[in-house]
């Protein structure tokens, strides 16, 4: 106890007491992101302003052995930000300056703590916008997003983060300020920029991103499409991509789930729908009329009610809100949920999405669907009470089970949110034990004593004997 | 790590409806980039999403009233910017009121925090007459250039910092005042449409008459009587926003029984916070069918304006303006098109857009004495958006966001004027015949 005190004292003496928060009253909040099942109380958070600042922390927390992690929105719904082994949060929302934007080189360089709309907003009105776009979008931080390679609905066209990241400088667990990548694409040697794009905030601390500006498309098309079934849906979604047509996006959403979008925000989604497709084209004008056509024609002929296409851009703009809020709406008919994040290939999609309704069932849980239709990737929205432990633990087995049933159908634990304390029970279920050493060995050139962001991605010793094993892909051999 | 004073949060707080929406808090942060305070400190205390957390921990017991508790409940300014942002529709303003109503007697009770709500808020403003005195007082000193008597002298030792800090924010106190000495009709000009009646209010009869004026003479302009009820008084938004709800339903039972006729088509509020304050007076009083009947009528200026056959004023003016919306149009009440439109359809006049025009100005009634740090802050990041902009006239519809803004470019030495959007619309109506030149103040 005696040297957490003096650590803080020392972070305080580093950038003076009120930015170093150490009252355990105050410290409650940060004790979870926006997953709430898993939660665990910091001894300390501070506040750098700088690259420089934040290398003095990392020494100090290093010199005192003690575990720290990045942070900023906490948005995130892995428990990436969450301190699984308590010790210092590294609070970097006061780094959100746009350092430089250079539209000759279509590129900006900006600090972790930027919002991702916000560097859209900066660049808007030269007609680019940044790429990757969680639902999230409107508080959720580029940092953030590059620790947990973030997707969004428009991934199925541009690609995740990753695709968005030329360049970025790091600080090492004990100080080390590194620059990797560059401001063009593909540096020579290592693709170190795509190792730590998606590597949860576990081998260093990103202090300055350089992502790659996109221009915006000259015209876009927003369709509105009903279904009386999430098969018929489903089954649209896959003939559409057989069809060679790539939409920017292609969302699905459930009855559940637009009930709540429709309670508070009232966006206009037919609330006796039993699912909708939300499907976007962007590209030249000309061309966009035939292939909406097309995606029309596809969906009717899949025995789908009504298909309309956003007659305005406050139309458009009303269908993307109530997607992108959906699971903030949720509060409207529960007291807490539980967002899933998995993969399945596109054409299991029916299979699965029923499967997610017969699960909850089995359990006595409802649960709501939304999914990037178009990649493949569910979003099964698992509502319980926080207050009744039975229904806790039945959350977790539901997830459990969707979880398993996604690998069977040859899909993954994980699409965009990450693993973090959330799924690292699950990676044994795709990575045997000798697998999940060889990677550990990658992040123990980074992070050798294992300080930053601990208990992150791998089981723990004790969940990880409760797993069962199953070897479904071999490293080793290439490793 | 000082607790002073750590006493358990009571389990009846909130109604089973205000738990439930407790609850509809899902924690999914989109609110934090709209607070103005998250944004000023990056400190996931004095965000939305971290005083609900507050509000839970205290609830569930896991923590107390303590010190901290009742820092992070008063720095929010209660501009309800959150509400807007929240995809659950969690209605915070009111969650908050309630946290300050149950910490406000276990705050530390400063010299400065004592005057004000016992005297300020629970005598000064409710009284005209005091109110006016008041006023002529400031008149005379701020006309007599002594100023700098209670800067450097040692008589500013008679008035707390808080106060002194406060004489740099107050705008010229003009010298005529609204008089509420009797009910007064102002009848229509032209063509009758209708009658309403104007809520006029407590501090705005002094500091800002020519509002009043101006909202008289463009009602009458456009064909509608206007008549002030002499009994009405304050509208409490300051005495709930800093937890007195005690006085709050008081001043609304008062208000609701001035009111009380049905002649009235209207009544019209040119104070955003006002408005807002009367039409949450369900919030006091649920399910009171007078009460519906009084918050049914309740409509802001510039709402009323875009409702009704608005006369276009003739003759241009050419003037680059930005509009910087009051929190408690926008967020309390939902109403940003309206005045925009309203101020977009004035001839000449071009509405430049405004970085954060939806932030809070930091003014936030008495925040400005009992947080003056902060407000500060949001109130200079907000300048620095209007220098930005490249406007000439700054356009707002609320007397708390005049004096913040007036205030906010004299600190910065701009050459400015900020303008109540119906002083806007009176000065463009001057020059044409017959309209109402004169106002009996």
């Amino acid at each position: 106890m005696k040297k957490t005190f003096s650590l803080i004292e020392q972070l305080q003496q580093l950038l003076g007491k009120d930015r170093v928060i150490s009252n355990p009253d105050e410290l409650i909040v940060f004790e979870c992101d926006a997953l709430t099942l898993h939660k665990n109380i910091p001894e300390g958070v501070v506040l750098p302003e700088s690259t420089e600042e934040v290398s003095a922390i990392t020494k100090l927390c290093s010199e005192h052995k003690t575990p720290f992690l990045a942070r900023a929105s906490g948005t995130g719904l892995s428990g990436g930000a969450t301190p699984a082994k308590g010790g210092v949060i590294i609070q970097l929302s006061r780094m959100n300056q746009i350092l430089e934007i250079d539209y000759e080189d279509e590129i900006a360089v900006v600090q972790p703590g930027v919002i991702n709309l916000h560097l859209t907003e900066a660049v808007s009105s030269r007609n680019y916008h940044f790429a990757p776009d969680p639902s999230s979008e409107k508080a959720c931080t580029i940092g953030g997003n590059v620790a947990e390679n973030a997707g969004g609905p428009h991934t199925l066209k541009y690609g995740v983060t990753t695709n968005h990241v030329l360049g970025m400088k790091t600080v090492s667990p004990t100080g080390e300020i590194v620059e990797i990548g560059g401001r063009c694409e593909d540096s020579p040697g290592y693709d170190l920029t795509g190792l730590f794009t998606g590597s949860e905030g576990t081998l260093g601390i990103i202090t300055e991103v350089t992502v790659k500006l996109t221009r915006n498309p000259e015209s876009i098309k927003t369709l509105l499409v009903v279904f009386n079934s999430v098969e018929d849906a489903s089954i649209s979604v896959s003939n559409i991509i057989a069809e060679g047509i790539i939409p920017a996006a292609m969302e699905l959403i459930d009855q559940l789930a637009i009930s709540a979008v429709e309670q508070h925000l009232n966006v206009g989604y037919p609330t006796d729908a039993t699912a909708v497709l939300l499907i976007e084209i962007d590209g030249v004008a000309t061309s966009l009329d035939k292939e909406m056509k097309r995606i029309q024609q596809i969906c009717l002929s899949n025995r789908a009610m009504i298909a309309q296409i956003a007659r305005t851009d406050k139309e458009r703009e009303d269908l993307w809100r109530g997607r992108k809020e959906t699971v903030g709406a949720l509060g409207k008919i529960t007291p807490a949920y539980y967002t899933n994040d998995g993969v399945v290939p596109r054409s299991k999609l029916p299979e699965i999405l029923a499967d997610t309704i017969r699960i909850g069932n089995k359990y006595g849980l409802r649960i709501g669907n939304i999914c990037h239709a178009g990649d493949g990737n569910i979003h099964p929205l698992i509502l319980y009470n926080p207050d009744d432990k039975n229904e806790v633990e039945n959350a977790i087995k539901v997830s459990e089970e969707i979880i398993k049933k996604c690998i069977e159908l040859g899909g993954s634990i994980t699409g965009e949110h990450g693993v973090g304390t959330e799924k690292s029970e699950y990676l044994g279920m795709m990575f045997s034990e000798e697998d999940q050493e060889q990677m550990k060995k990658i992040r123990d050139v980074f992070n050798p004593d294992y300080l930053l962001n601990p208990d992150k991605i791998f089981p723990t010793q004790s969940k990880r004997n409760k797993i069962n094993l199953k070897k479904t892909k071999k490293l080793k051999g290439w490793l | 790590m000082s607790q002073t004073g750590s006493y358990s949060f009571p389990i009846d707080l909130f109604s089973n409806d205000e738990r439930k929406l407790l609850q509809e808090c899902i924690h999914c942060g989109l609110c934090l980039p709209t607070c103005p305070t998250y944004v000023a400190n990056g400190m996931e205390m004095d965000s939305p999403r971290g005083r609900l957390y507050f509000m839970n921990a205290a609830l569930g017991g896991r923590i107390g009233l303590t010190d901290s508790l009742i820092k992070h409940t008063d720095l929010c300014l209660i501009c309800r910017a959150c509400e807007s942002a929240c995809p659950s529709g969690v209605r915070f303003g009111q969650l908050i009121e309630k946290t300050r109503d149950l910490v406000s007697p276990h705050r530390k009770q400063t010299r400065i925090n004592k005057w004000i709500s016992n005297t300020i808020l629970r005598r000064v403003i409710l009284s005209h007459r005091t109110l006016s005195v008041l006023a002529g007082i400031i008149w005379l000193y701020q006309r007599a250039g002594i100023q700098w008597l209670t800067i450097n002298t040692l008589i500013k030792y008679l008035f707390p910092k808080k106060i002194r800090a406060l004489q740099n924010t107050l705008p010229q106190i003009p010298l005529k005042r609204f008089g509420k000495n009797k009910t007064q009709i102002f009848p229509a000009t032209g063509e009758k449409q209708g009658r309403v009646s104007l809520f006029t209010g407590c501090v705005m009869d002094h500091i800002f008459p020519n509002v009043h004026a101006s909202t008289i003479r463009i009602l009458n302009w456009n064909g509608f009587d206007v008549v002030i009820p002499k009994e009405q008084t304050c509208c409490g938004a300051i005495h709930s926003h800093s937890g007195d709800l005690e006085m709050t339903k008081q001043l609304a039972l008062k208000n609701i029984s001035a009111f009380n006729d049905n002649t009235f088509d209207a009544i019209i509020v040119n104070a955003a916070g006002c408005s807002a304050q009367l039409k949450d007076y369900h919030h006091i009083f649920p399910n009171d069918p007078e009460v519906e009947r009084f918050i049914k009528k309740v409509r802001d200026v510039t709402e009323f304006l875009s409702e009704i056959d608005f006369r276009i004023p003739e003759s241009p003016l050419n003037q680059k303006v930005v509009y910087d919306e009051p929190c408690h149009l926008i967020h309390a009440q939902g109403i940003t098109k309206e005045p925009k439109k309203l101020i977009d359809n004035l001839p000449g006049i071009t509405l430049l857009p405004l970085m954060e025009s939806d932030h809070c100005c930091g003014n936030a009634g008495i925040y400005t004495v009992t947080q003056t740090e902060m407000s500060i802050e949001i109130l200079d990041r907000k300048v620095n958006f209007i220098k930005q902009s490249g406007a000439d006239l700054i356009i707002t519809a609320n007397p708390g966001c005049q004096i913040q803004l007036d205030w906010g470019i004299r600190r910065q030495n701009l050459s400015m004027n900020v303008l109540h959007i119906v002083e806007l619309i009176d000065s463009m109506y001057q020059n044409e015949p017959n309209y109402p030149t004169t106002i009996n103040l």
